[in-house]
């Protein structure tokens, strides 16, 4: 598809660096722009720029799917896991593979739209997943950053990155949007790099073991143990023993009397044992005298990888450490890159408790089989309650299945972007009875499969259907999500071309609790059947209305929502032409706890306006944007 | 079998072309390098007397393009329907946006080269894409040159229109598309609110034709503004001026029949084709039609880019 003589922008011989532009998009986390289309999509990154030096809303743009905070603000947003770090800002990624093979150098993104929402660079070492010894890929982060509220102006994003020791055609950006006013837009990569190794001396050190020593420390103690198993072979021995019998067996090591700090801590020692099972583990020092539950509550401030290296200082760290009530809630997220088979294997022991498990983003060019997940939902799944999955390429209709005959307690599955999950798989989750919230953006879902999902799981609460273009007919998904789920409170139809007022109509009247409904681009949906002012009267509950690009939105609708619905939040009616002034003035004014209303490209509502109004309801964020 | 297929395929389009035998075809298809187009292109507005170069690729209500990606050289225009302008909308804006998306999709490799009717059919759909709320209707007409097989693929919604000229002859033409006098088939978004009232035609009743296209050949692709003012023998006239197929030739004849058809469709008394087609539906006019023009002229050679 790409044409080939416009990727490879310059081969320079002199010098050896070649320069080029991202030949294709290869994976996303989510897009703007429906599946079918070419505008707002995230396939524009790949190729050359086409919008720089301009700024803003252009359709031949990248943009993801939110921005700011408003979608964490929305009554569906998930809770966050505790022990997340700090430092893991991600909220979106897109990869994009390269025609050349290159040690990189520099990158430089084009971002004309709200810029400075990058946080994270990794490239990809794909020949490693042909090493024998490994079998496995790498991913290693070239940058890290924090977002910024950059000037709102046009800009190349140049990032030297971080040396490599192996050449790569596969680059990850991460983002973070919190700070962007509005949605980001990038307009196209270019990679520098050479095509070999620059520097022998610096390949030798980089790569992970440049990091600071906490963030290096690996996610699994599986992981550490093969590095320090390289490392300690000559020195400690007893370590890599120790380490060994962690990760494999699941004991506590035996050999803690030989460390050193444990023998000077002794002579400080109270004779009190504090657990039975632990009669050796005496010589503690003051830990011995910490209640069992302080030092839970302690250990409960690290981070995962601080826990597992935590564990393997002594055996009463161990102990604790190991302990599942410390991993009831466990975010593998952050750690993607590092979860693999034997990561999740040797999370068996600690995950017997384990309630809510995100898995987003892992997995990525095969680090996880749905063998090592069977292995692991067999042995964890059972009170599991809450699962995130989205973006997991391995995620497959096998994997559902596993889902399904494991965790029956399960109220939370989010299987966004998963996009090889289909109707067959989705089946399954029929089984999970006790389901409050499903998502399903971007999957392949179809019509009968998610009917029958409804149909048993009646207590769904949260169920977002954004961007599933598989499913021919809305009306009649909506009709039963209005029949058996009365308690429905967000519902995300972003995109649901058949949707039409009929749905709507059923909705509106079963759904009375509803808060937060997405309707942006269903182009079906008319305001002349007065559909929107029936949802206002009846759902008067509603924080969160988004009326994207529905181009027959007009004053009457306004009004009825001015009138029915004092709690609403969010606000989107972004591309009519029918609303005037007064009847986004009367939003402004009946709606009192309104924060956010994008009124962009509503040819009623002109940018002097609105800056009028920004300064008589500071309150509320008014987005206009606009395409110079 | 393939064979079959593939015979059947040139009988079809010796069929639908009425000009080349099956033999003739086989043949060349062995033989050639492949061609391609060398184009120019020129245009009036016609509310201002010189040529709007601030505003790339349109001219008043009139749009074009001229794009190629690695298998085919493209070029269309886009006619804007100026009655938008009664409703407060700008009437360039649609086919204006039509033409870039069409660009885009060639640019970007996302069409093939045998279906231009796709292209215009997708970039509509991309139309109602934009977050911009686009009004407005428009004719279109595409030419895309498949440079291996050196045969033309067009597509053609309303009076815009292509001829294909070989030794002052016209070997190929499109046919003109009209729901009745003056009023062409046409693409079109309307307000909500007029739904159902704004003539709308389906991007698939593009009438599709295929032509094989011989070194030297000319396409000259233009709008109403074009064929309206200026009759087939004058443009052959110009068009057999044309000696060679440099660069800069070509836009000189592409200016020379702009500049011809802006300067008859200001002449009250010429009795211009559009005045012959009115006084055939009974009304009685005369003089030329004042136009937006848009003259988009291709030579198709298989030399390499001078």
């Amino acid at each position: 598809m790409a044409d080939e003589e416009f990727c490879l922008l310059q081969a320079d011989d002199s010098s050896g660096i070649i320069t080029q532009y991202a030949k294709d998009v290869t994976d996303f986390s989510s897009q703007y722009g429906s599946e079918t289309s070419i505008s707002y999509t995230a396939s524009n990154l790949a190729q050359r720029d086409n919008i720089y030096p301009n700024y803003g809303d252009y359709t031949q743009a990248c943009v993801f799917r939110t921005y700011g905070p408003w979608w964490n603000l929305a009554p569906s947003t998930k809770r966050r896991f505790p022990r997340t770090p700090a430092a893991f800002l991600s909220e979106d990624f897109i990869e994009i593979s390269f025609k050349c093979k290159v040690y990189p150098l520099m990158i430089d993104i084009y971002e004309t739209y709200n810029p400075g929402t990058v946080v994270r660079i990794l490239a990809c070492d794909t020949s490693a997943g042909t090493d024998v010894d490994t079998g496995r890929i790498v991913w290693s982060v070239l940058w890290e950053g924090s977002p910024e509220d950059a000037s709102p102006c046009s800009r190349i994003f140049q990032q030297k990155l971080k040396r490599t020791d192996f050449a790569t055609d596969l680059i990850r950006l991460e983002f973070c949007h919190v700070k962007a006013r509005y949605y980001t837009e990038l307009d196209c990569v270019i990679l520098k790099g050479t095509q070999l190794p620059q520097d022998c001396d610096v390949i030798t050190f980089c790569d992970t073991d440049n990091s600071p020593p906490i963030s290096s420390l690996l996610a699994s103690t599986t992981q550490q143990f093969d590095k320090l198993q390289v490392q300690v072979d000559d020195e400690k021995p007893y370590f890599n023993k120790n380490e060994e019998s962690i990760c494999s067996r699941g004991s506590p090591p035996k050999l803690h009397l030989s460390q050193p700090g444990c023998n000077e801590q002794r002579q400080t020692n109270f004779d009190t044992v504090v657990d039975t099972d632990a009669a050796e583990c005496t010589g503690n020092g003051y830990f011995d005298l910490l209640p069992e539950e302080v030092i839970q509550v302690l250990l409960g401030y690290l981070d995962v990888p601080a826990l597992c290296s935590l564990a393997s200082t002594c055996c009463l760290l161990h102990k604790h450490c190991y302990d599942p009530l410390q991993f009831t809630e466990l975010n593998l997220q952050p750690y993607w890159t590092k979860i693999t088979d034997n990561a999740l294997d040797s999370l068996h022991t600690r995950c017997q408790l384990t309630q809510r498990l995100s898995l987003s983003w892992c997995g990525s060019c095969g680090l996880i089989s749905n063998e090592s997940l069977r292995r692991f939902m067999s042995v964890c799944g059972k009170d599991l309650t809450c699962l995130y999955m989205s973006c997991c390429v391995f995620a497959n209709n096998g994997t559902l299945k596993i889902i399904a005959d494991n965790c029956m307690q399960l109220r939370e599955l989010d299987l966004q972007s998963c996009r090889l999950i289909e109707s067959v798989g989705i089946l399954n989750l029929a089984r999970l009875k006790h389901l409050r919230r499903l998502n399903m953006y971007r999957t392949l879902v179809d019509k009968p499969a998610i009917l029958a999902v409804i149909r048993s799981c009646q207590k769904l609460e949260v169920l977002n259907l954004g961007s599933c273009n598989r499913i021919t007919d809305f009306d009649d998904v909506v009709i039963e999500l209005a029949k058996h789920c009365r308690n429905l409170k967000c519902l995300d139809l972003w995109r649901s071309r058949t949707i039409t007022e009929i749905g709507l109509r059923a909705l509106a009247n079963s759904c009375t609790q509803l808060e937060e409904l997405d309707l942006g681009w269903c182009p079906e949906l008319r305001s002349n059947t007065n559909c929107f002012i029936d949802l206002a009267e009846s759902c008067r509950g509603l924080k969160k209305l988004f009326l994207t690009a529905n181009r027959t939105v007009c004053d009457k609708d306004l009004v009825a929502v001015a009138n029915n619905c004092p709690f609403l939040e969010q606000l989107d009616i972004l591309g009519t032409r029918q609303v005037t002034q007064g009847a986004t003035l009367l939003i402004l004014e009946k709606c009192h706890h309104l924060k956010m209303f994008d009124v962009s490209f509503c040819a009623g509502i002109d940018l002097h306006t609105v800056q009028n109004w920004a300064k008589l309801f500071p309150r509320v964020d008014i987005k206009k944007s606009f395409q110079a | 079998m393939q064979s079959i297929a593939l015979c059947g395929r040139f009988i079809a389009r010796a069929f639908a072309t009425g000009i080349h035998s099956e033999f003739q075809l086989k043949q060349r298809s062995t033989a050639r390098e492949p061609y391609h187009l060398v184009t120019g292109s020129y245009g009036f507005s016609k509310s201002l007397s010189k040529p709007q170069a601030f505003n790339k690729w349109t001219f008043g209500d009139d749009a074009f393009f001229i794009a190629k990606d690695k298998s085919a050289d493209v070029i269309g225009v886009a006619d804007g329907v100026g009655g938008w302008r009664n409703y407060g909308i700008d009437p360039s804006a649609f086919p204006h946006a039509l033409m870039k998306t069409c660009e885009r999709m060639v640019k970007e490799g996302r069409i093939h080269p045998r279906s231009p009717a796709n292209i215009i059919e997708a970039s509509y759909d991309e139309l109602l894409e934009q977050k911009i709320p686009l009004l407005g209707s428009s004719t279109a007409c595409i030419v895309s040159l498949y440079r291996e097989e050196q045969t033309i693929y067009t597509a053609n919604l309303g009076d815009s229109g292509f001829l294909v000229v070989r030794s002052d002859e016209v070997v190929h033409r499109s046919q003109e598309q009209q729901h009745y006098f003056n009023t062409p088939y046409q693409l079109a978004v309307a307000p909500p609110q007029q739904e159902g009232l704004i003539l709308s035609d389906s991007p698939d009743m593009a009438d599709s034709t295929s032509f094989r296209v011989e070194e030297g050949d000319i396409i000259l692709l233009g709008t109403d503004g074009l064929f309206d003012n200026v009759n087939e023998d004058m443009l052959l006239d110009y068009i057999s001026k044309l000696k060679d197929h440099r660069e800069e030739n070509v836009q000189k004849t592409a200016r020379n029949i702009a500049e011809k058809a802006q300067q008859l469709s200001f002449d009250p008394d010429y009795l211009s084709p559009f005045a012959l087609s009115a006084i055939d539906s009974g009304i009685d006019i005369r003089g030329g039609k004042p136009d937006d023009i848009t003259v988009v002229l291709a030579g198709v050679t298989s030399l390499p880019d001078i």
